[in-house]
This record gives structure tokens, C-alpha cells and sequence, in this order.
């Protein structure tokens, strides 16, 4: 990755998650976290998991949060007084358990040094892509034949969450 | 001076390696082509309309009222940017920008020709003019598609005005509904192909229909690429009703234009907008159609591919045939909105997920038991079947001594 | 890696473009606000209330539906990708294996069907689809035709006897010089 495109993935990716925590409007904060997302792909490419950086487009960004959207209309939480909470214990909490996620991380990096992409991109390069993945995924020798199919299990429930949760009439 | 003629280029001239530079040429022209194209769109639906509905279209401006579509955006462009108030400034003025952007961008992945080079050494290799043939290429346009729901969604929700919020909603529902069959249809052909590379799946259609055997006839190389290998027909039709279906759903246009059906929702997500923010979502919407009747054209009707494979049609570039292809699909858009009327919104819910989403994933595995026995070549995609071994490499597992 | 940098910049260029549009526009127009202007468009309407108001639960609903069958076309496209190049055994079993996961999904789907989740006419027909059909189809008064001064009307034998000018019938419209025939006349 060249240092041009690292600095602005890291600029663009890291100001949209300190805006989306930052900004009142939920509307706002939402857009915010699909450009986080949206960054977090490119990652993926520039880490050459193409395949894990479209599940990220088509899933998260493109799914998932217009799920979040529609929720956020679903509760009319447009207003950003409908948000204000005062004397919540919430900041701090948020900003002790933000404060160790940092501490460990440093000490992380300093104690380990992680494989560079650079280094390891020749191994890496062929397990990224939609083939790679579908040839382990679906092989018989491999243990993910099981995870597989349990995943449908999880969407069959989810399924019937949805429905329980939004049609309680029926 | 010959192999220009046979459309051969060599990889080396003045000293530049041309085949690294085909995916800037395919981005120039495809943003050459688009914003040529942009304001004549506009022009040949109003011509087109016109003939159906026997009467004279637009012949004011210019010859034939050609020069109609420049003077509209010169208009629109000098038009007051009326910004209502109590609307949300921030994302009232980046919806359209998501629209545009991403319709600018869902291109990328589109293979518009084939470029044949002479290498060094003598041989000739071709390469698909592309701004990056990927190995994702498919799911990156309907990535692309995914994400268009934000502007809608995001202008509605923004403009403070009731019928822009309903639009908004409707239209967000309407995509995500017919994004699932519209990526089951391509499903079907990407199971024949064994590829998500747009470039190769083109390819894979230049070859004898029905899986005839090759011979040299000429009245039998006709047929070889030609529009019954096609996958069209070449996965059983119902794919490509199926996308057909779901790409005019998904660039909301008629019959299925319920986010702005004028006689409920006045102009539906984009009434708030005026001048050229209106024309923006205008403009996004017509780049949108370009690329899916583009991905249709690629994936369902031989993308460069002439329709037979004799002499005064293979004399005409690729990239013609291409295009010829996308205007049929503009043809198709004019054509059908001239003529249906607009559906219920229940009716188009039924469709997509009833009817279509059903019917792709049954024909997705019926396809799937048809080719149990025909044996692939191997290795189209060049990437290798990775070893159980590497995929127990250490990903994210640290040790000191990784550093080389 | 490299192949990618093209979609990149192509993505960034198209920035630029809706950037520039925004922008242009912005700069190029008048600025006259005024109240009329400012205020939501309701077709002259008032506006009423405030504008982002709470909508059916049917539209998350859809969108939880979508993120469901989204993940497993997902899954699907490793398994079409790979599936081609596969020998007859090898294939069978990939088919096998997507076919459990998807008839999981696919009961999944009927539930949705069963609970009429996606039925978008109201929930009494979606429990018995023809408990509309009998009112429908129940006999109705016969549509009596004319006003207070014809008396009734059949409208079979004015189809019949009474040429009506209509646009492009020139034909018709010379047999009845100067008059236009109206439903009274037959009863003169």
C-alpha cells in the first residue's frame, strides 16, 4: 500500500468513527459508520481478501445498515434531543473501557510484531479470493462443513425472530 | 503495420508498456462515453416516446431538437439552488452526491472489448479493456447497486416533506427487494462460468452454441460466439427475464417507478430538489441504467461479442458492438415505459419476493443438477486450489522472527 | 492489489464529478430566498405536523428479510464459482451441501410466506385470501343509464342505432350534417 493511500484511508476511516460517535444526529452517525465500512473494505483489498472486502460492501454497508436506518426512522429518532441522556454513568464507562482496548493494543504491538501485508502478500494472495474461499469452505476434508450448515440454522432463526418480533399478532 | 490492421498492438511502443495502460484508457472512455451519452439519453427517450405516442417529441432547439438536452442542463445549471428550510443541510446535499458518485463508479468492473497485444517474444494475448477486470468484478457492481439505496434513502429522509419520506421508503424497500434476484440471476450463468470476472464470462460465451463440436466450415464458425451461444439462452432464459426484471426495478423506472409515481408522491424522493441537484439524481439515475443494461449486455448478450461470426461483422470493434448492446437496453427502458402502465406497490412486492426470488434459486440448483457431468476446464480463473497447509499459516498469530 | 488502484481512482474521479456538480450548481444560481420557497412542498397544502414521522413496521420487516437472504446468496457465490471445475462426485457433494443449506433457508422462507410477512394488502386477506372474493362476486342491482328527462337508457341500442361523432370517424360524421345526435333524439 502506498503511504499516499494509507494516509488517506486512515484519515477518512478514523474521522468517520470519531464522527459517528461524536455527532448527535443518528442519521448522520449512521452515514458515518458506512464510511468506516466502506474504509475497512478497502483494508480487505489492500490485504488482498477481495471477496471478505465485498461481504463487507454488500452485507455490512449495504444490508446491515439500512437496517440500522430504518430502524432509526422506525423509532423517528431523528430529533437529536429524542437522544439526550444526562447524568448516565454511560461516558464514563465507555471512555474507562476505551481507555484499556488502548492499553492493551500498545502493549500488543510492542510486545508482538504482526506479519507486515508486505511480507506475507505471496502466501496470502491466492486465499483471498471467492475461489479459494468456496474450494475450503465446501471441501470435505476441511471442518468448516459443519459451521456451514449450522450458519443456516442461525438465519432460519433470525427469521423466525424477525417475524415473532414484528408480526406479534399473527 | 499489418497487426494494426488485424487489431494487434504491440506491448511496447516508445518505450511504454501499453497493456498496463488499458485500464485508463477504459476509464477515459468510459467517462467519455457516459457524459456524452448523458445528455442524448435524454433526447432519443423523449424521440422514442414520441414515435410510439404518434406525436412530434422535442424539435424546437436545434435540428430535429437535438440541441435540447445542452440547453436543459444550461439551465439547470443557472436555475436558483432553492434549499428548503428545516431540511437536514448536511445530508440534503450528500444524497445526491452518493447517487452520482456511485453511478459514476459502478462501471469499473464492466468489460467493454477485448485488446489483443504481440508480445515480445511474438505471441499474441488479448486482454479485456476494463478499468479493472477483478476477481470480484460481479459482486463489486452489485456492491455498487447496494449502496445506491443511501442517496435515496438519505435524500427522503433529509428533505422534511412528507412525500420525499415515503418515496424514500419505497424505493429503499423496492432495492433491497429486487437486489436478491437480481444477484440469483447472475448466479445462474456465473455457475457455467466459474468465474466473477466480467471479462471472463464474456469470454466464455465465444464459443459453439449448445456445446456442439468445433469444425472448420465457415458456415460453421458462424455460429461460434455468435447470439445462440450467447447465455441468454445459454442458461435457460429465465436468468436474464429475471435481470431484466429486477434491473429496471432496481434503477426505478417504469413500470416499476413507484418512488416517484407523480400521481401519489408528487415527484417522490427528489421533490425538494431544484436545479442541478435535481438533475443530479436525474443523471444518476440514467448512468445507472447504462450499467446495468452494460452488465446485462456482458453477462446475458456476449458483451463485444458480434452477434455471427462472419467477415463485415468482426470487422466492427468490440467496444461498438458493446454499445449497440446498451442502447438496446435504453430501447427496452423507452419502450417499456411507454407502454406499461405503473404497477401496485403490493403487486411489485409479490413479484420480487413471490415470483422471482423463488424462481432464481430453483433455477440456480436446476442448473447446477444439468452440469453435474460436463467437467470444466480447469483453471480458468488462474487462481490455485489453496493447500490445507497455508491456510493454517499464521494470519494474525505474531511471533518475533515474522519480520523476514 | 495493483488492479484494484484504477477502480479506485475511477471511484475518486466520480467524486470529483458530483463534488463539482454540488458545487457548480451552488455557485452558478440565484440566491432569492423567500418564505414560499423555503417552506415544504404540499401541493400549495399547509404542511401539517412534523414531516419525519414513524412509518410501518412492514418496511423493517423487509429489510431484516433482506440482510436474511442477502448472507445466503452470499454464500452462494463461492459455491458457484468453484462448483464448474469440479469432478462428478465432488460435484455432487457441493450440491448436496447447498442444497441442505438452502432448503433450511427455504423453510425459513415458507414460515415468512405462511405468516403472510410479506403480504402487503392488508392482514385479513393475507389469513384467507378469499374472504374479499364473496362480496365481490355477490350480485349487484343492474346499472341503470340517462337522466331525469330520457327516462332509462339501453345503451345496446344506441350502440346500435346512434352514430356518436367521434375523433378521426369523418366518415361518420358526414351521414349527420350539422347535427350531433344525442340520447334524446331517439325519443322524439
Amino acid at each position: 500500500m502506498s503511504p499516499l493511500l494509507f494516509w488517506i484511508l486512515a484519515v477518512v476511516s478514523v474521522g468517520a468513527a470519531v464522527l459517528m460517535i461524536t455527532t448527535k444526529n443518528p442519521v448522520r452517525s449512521a452515514l458515518a459508520l458506512v464510511t468506516t465500512f466502506l474504509c475497512v473494505a478497502v483494508y480487505y483489498i489492500t490485504l488482498s481478501a477481495q471477496f471478505i472486502a465485498a461481504v463487507q460492501v454488500i452485507v455490512y454497508a449495504g444490508a446491515i445498515m439500512v437496517l440500522f436506518l430504518f430502524v432509526i426512522m422506525l423509532l423517528n429518532l431523528g430529533a437529536p434531543q429524542a437522544l439526550e441522556e444526562k447524568g448516565s454513568l454511560q461516558p464514563v464507562i465507555a471512555w474507562s473501557l476505551g481507555g484499556i482496548l488502548l492499553l492493551t493494543l500498545t502493549a500488543a504491538r510492542s510486545l508482538f510484531t504482526l506479519n507486515s501485508p508486505q511480507a506475507g502478500a505471496n502466501v496470502y494472495e491466492p486465499l483471498g479470493t471467492v475461489r479459494a474461499i468456496g474450494l475450503n469452505l465446501f471441501d470435505p476434508a476441511q471442518p468448516w462443513l459443519f459451521p456451514f450448515e449450522m450458519t443456516s440454522i442461525l438465519l432460519l432463526v433470525a427469521t423466525v425472530g424477525a417475524i415473532i418480533m414484528a408480526k406479534r399478532q399473527v | 503495420m499489418s497487426d494494426l490492421f488485424n487489431g494487434i498492438f504491440p506491448e511496447y511502443w516508445a518505450g511504454i508498456h501499453l497493456p498496463s495502460l488499458v485500464p485508463y484508457i477504459a476509464m477515459v472512455g468510459s467517462f467519455a462515453f457516459v457524459l456524452g451519452i448523458l445528455p442524448m439519453l435524454i433526447w432519443i427517450e423523449r424521440v422514442v416516446i414520441a414515435l410510439m405516442q404518434d406525436r412530434k417529441g422535442p424539435n424546437r432547439v436545434g435540428p430535429r431538437g437535438l440541441l435540447q438536452p445542452p440547453a436543459d442542463v444550461l439551465k439547470l445549471f443557472f436555475k436558483e439552488d432553492i434549499t428548503p428550510g428545516n431540511v437536514d443541510k448536511w445530508l440534503y446535499y450528500i444524497a445526491p452526491m452518493i447517487t452520482v458518485t456511485l453511478a459514476f463508479a459502478g462501471s469499473a468492473t464492466l468489460a467493454t472489448a477485448v485488446m489483443n497485444f504481440r508480445a515480445e517474444n511474438g505471441d499474441v494475448f488479448s486482454l479485456p479493456v476494463s478499468v479493472g477486470d477483478v476477481n470480484v468484478g460481479l459482486l463489486y457492481i452489485l456492491g455498487i447497486s447496494s449502496l445506491q439505496v443511501y442517496g435515496i434513502i438519505l435524500a427522503g429522509w433529509s428533505s422534511n416533506n412528507k412525500y420525499s419520506l415515503l418515496g424514500g421508503l419505497r424505493a429503499s424497500a423496492q432495492l433491497i427487494s429486487y437486489e436478491l434476484s437480481m444477484g440469483l440471476s447472475l448466479l445462474c450463468v456465473v455457475i457455467l462460468v466459474g468465474s466473477l470476472k466480467v471479462g471472463s464470462i464474456v469470454e466464455a460465451q465465444n464459443v459453439m452454441p449448445f456445446g456442439i463440436a468445433e469444425r472448420p466450415e465457415w458456415w460453421w464458425q458462424m455460429f461460434k460466439g455468435s447470439f445462440l451461444s450467447w447465455f441468454w439462452i445459454g442458461s435457460g432464459l429465465i436468468p436474464v427475464i429475471i435481470y431484466t426484471i429486477s434491473m429496471i426495478a432496481e434503477t426505478n423506472r417504469a413500470p416499476f417507478d413507484l418512488p416517484e409515481a407523480e400521481s401519489e408522491l408528487v415527484a417522490g424522493f427528489h421533490t425538494e430538489y431544484s436545479s442541478m441537484k435535481f438533475a443530479m439524481f436525474f443523471s444518476g439515475e440514467y448512468v445507472a441504467m447504462l450499467t446495468v443494461s452494460g452488465l446485462n449486455a456482458a453477462v446475458f448478450w456476449g458483451g463485444s461479442l458480434p452477434p455471427l461470426n462472419i467477415l463485415p461483422l468482426t470487422l466492427v470493434p468490440g467496444f461498438i458492438w458493446f454499445i449497440i448492446k446498451i442502447m438496446m437496453g435504453i430501447f427496452l427502458y423507452t419502450w417499456l415505459r411507454a407502454t406499461l402502465p405503473r404497477l401496485r406497490y403490493d403487486a411489485l412486492m409479490n413479484l420480487g419476493w413471490k415470483r422471482m426470488l423463488p424462481l432464481g434459486l430453483v433455477w440456480l440448483f436446476i442448473l447446477a443438477a444439468l452440469t453435474l457431468h460436463s467437467e470444466g476446464s480447469k483453471g480458468r480463473d488462474t487462481v490455485p486450489a489453496a493447500p490445507v497447509a497455508e491456510i493454517k499459516a499464521p494470519a494474525v498469530r505474531g511471533t518475533r522472527s515474522a519480520r523476514n | 492489489m495493483n488492479s484494484y488502484l484504477p477502480i479506485l481512482i475511477m471511484v475518486g474521479v466520480s467524486l470529483a464529478i458530483s463534488t463539482s456538480m454540488v458545487v457548480g450548481s451552488f455557485l452558478l444560481g440565484p440566491k432569492k430566498p423567500s418564505v414560499a420557497k423555503s417552506s415544504p412542498y404540499e401541493c400549495g397544502m399547509v404542511p401539517v405536523g412534523n414531516a419525519r414521522e414513524r412509518f410501518p413496521i412492514k418496511f423493517y420487516l423487509i429489510a431484516m428479510l433482506f440482510i436474511i437472504f442477502d448472507v445466503e446468496t452470499i454464500f452462494l457465490y463461492p459455491f458457484a464459482v468453484v462448483y464448474r471445475d469440479q469432478a462428478y462426485a465432488m460435484k455432487v457433494f457441493y450440491l448436496t451441501e447447498m442444497a441442505v443449506f438452502s432448503a433450511i433457508l427455504f423453510v425459513g422462507y415458507f414460515y415468512i410466506l405462511g405468516k403472510g410477512a410479506l403480504d402487503w394488502d392488508g392482514s385479513d386477506r393475507a389469513k384467507s385470501p378469499d374472504s374479499t372474493s364473496a362480496e365481490v362476486l355477490a350480485p349487484r342491482p343492474a346499472l341503470r343509464f340517462g337522466n331525469e328527462k330520457s327516462g332509462d337508457v339501453d345503451l345496446d341500442l344506441m350502440a346500435h342505432n346512434v352514430s356518436v361523432p367521434m375523433f378521426g370517424a369523418s366518415s361518420q360524421e358526414e351521414r349527420l350534417p350539422g347535427r350531433v345526435a344525442t340520447v334524446g333524439d331517439r325519443e322524439e
